[in-house]
């Protein structure tokens, strides 16, 4: 009769028992794997319903950058791989924002790259999310991207200086509310997002007004 | 004496086409690969807007599909009721290759909604409408 290897072995069942922990454990981590999906991290269509739009793995999503908003809010923006290779930026509106991450609904619009990713060409991309209040007007949010030459992010107004928080690349930002979507404010106009590298100089400027000229119909 | 002049006359002409052909073959050489960069473009899709009926919100969505080297884009994207009147809109860009866009979640109850999505792609405008839904009026 063949004997087991580790019972010659001084500590033979000691090792055994190791080996059953061990074996629990990895069974253990399966199952929580497995059960993710129903868990609440399976994928989602987004920007869409199927079979158009775009699908995502809820679990992937990371905030990688937040502001309070001055309606005592947040404003975070929420990025994550699609399933097939793209790139998802969600912006989220809320008060639970830079924690709870947004879903097929919870979310307040944002873009998606189609694989392959494609280097970002431009050093600043920027939009512009009018959110409708329900009362008549509109806040005003900014979400975008910067290429990594870009070290410091701003926000120009004829009223000052806004610091934006830039994380993983991507920054968030507020304009003063809107009477209209579609319409910037025209106080404190003229707007521009600015980027500077790491020695202070500028790598690009965005006018916020010939950005929404450009990317509207003529009227 | 004829012969002679009739032969070196249509060797001219074989020459004159052999080297119009060549020149021609040339020059289009030169310009198909610009060409096609030029053509290269996107096209926009705007999907029919969701709707969660429970909330009765809605969101429009669409597509920007483009080809292999075509010129970034911007847009606008608007979530619009029957009568023409923005409800939320999201503008933006440049973005490289396709891209999905959204707007923000709106409410829209009572509405019948559609998407309008305009893009600027290498300087050229296009636009696309989506049909129109009526899952906001339940």
């Amino acid at each position: 009769m063949k004997r087991h290897p580790l019972r010659h072995l001084p500590g033979g069942r000691q090792r055994r028992g190791r080996w059953g922990y061990a074996a629990a454990g990895l069974a253990g981590i399966v199952a929580v794997l497995l059960a993710a999906p129903a868990l609440g991290n399976g994928r989602i269509t987004i920007f869409g319903h199927s079979p158009n739009g775009v699908e995502i793995e809820l679990g992937q999503l990371r905030q990688v950058v937040a502001i309070p908003t001055s309606n005592g809010k947040q404003a975070a923006l929420w990025v994550g791989p699609t399933t097939d290779g793209g790139r998802c930026a969600v912006l989220r509106v809320a008060a639970d924002a830079s924690t709870s991450p947004p879903d097929t609904i919870r979310n307040n619009g944002g873009w998606c790259e189609g694989a392959p990713l494609r280097p970002q060409t431009a050093p600043i991309t920027t939009t512009m999310n009018w959110l409708n209040r329900g009362d008549g007007g509109f806040d005003l949010v900014l979400a975008g991207r910067a290429s990594p030459s870009v070290a410091r992010i701003e926000l120009q107004s004829a009223n000052g200086t806004t610091p934006l928080p830039l994380g993983g690349g991507y920054f968030v930002g507020e304009l003063p509310s809107s009477a209209a979507a579609g319409e910037l404010p025209t106080d404190g106009a003229p707007y521009a997002v600015v980027g500077y590298d790491h020695t202070g100089a500028t790598v690009a400027a965005v006018d916020l007004a010939q950005l929404l000229a450009s990317a509207s119909p003529r009227s | 004496m004829e012969n002679t002049r009739t032969r070196r006359c249509a060797r001219s002409i074989v020459l004159g086409l052999a080297m119009f052909t060549a020149c021609a073959l040339v020059t289009l050489a030169a310009i198909a690969p610009a060409s096609s960069r030029v053509l290269a473009t996107c096209t926009p899709i705007a999907y029919v807007p969701s709707v969660d009926t429970g909330q009765r919100i809605g969101q429009a969505n669409g597509q920007s599909s483009c080809e292999a080297g075509s010129p970034s884009w911007q847009y606008t994207i608007r979530l619009l009721n029957r009568a023409g009147s923005t409800l939320t809109q999201t503008s933006g860009g440049p973005i490289n290759g396709t891209g999905f866009v959204g707007t923000n979640w709106v409410s829209c109850a009572g509405a019948y909604l559609h998407t309008f999505l305009y893009i600027n792609v290498g300087g050229a405008g296009k636009s696309d409408t989506s049909g129109e839904t009526s899952a906001c009026t339940y």
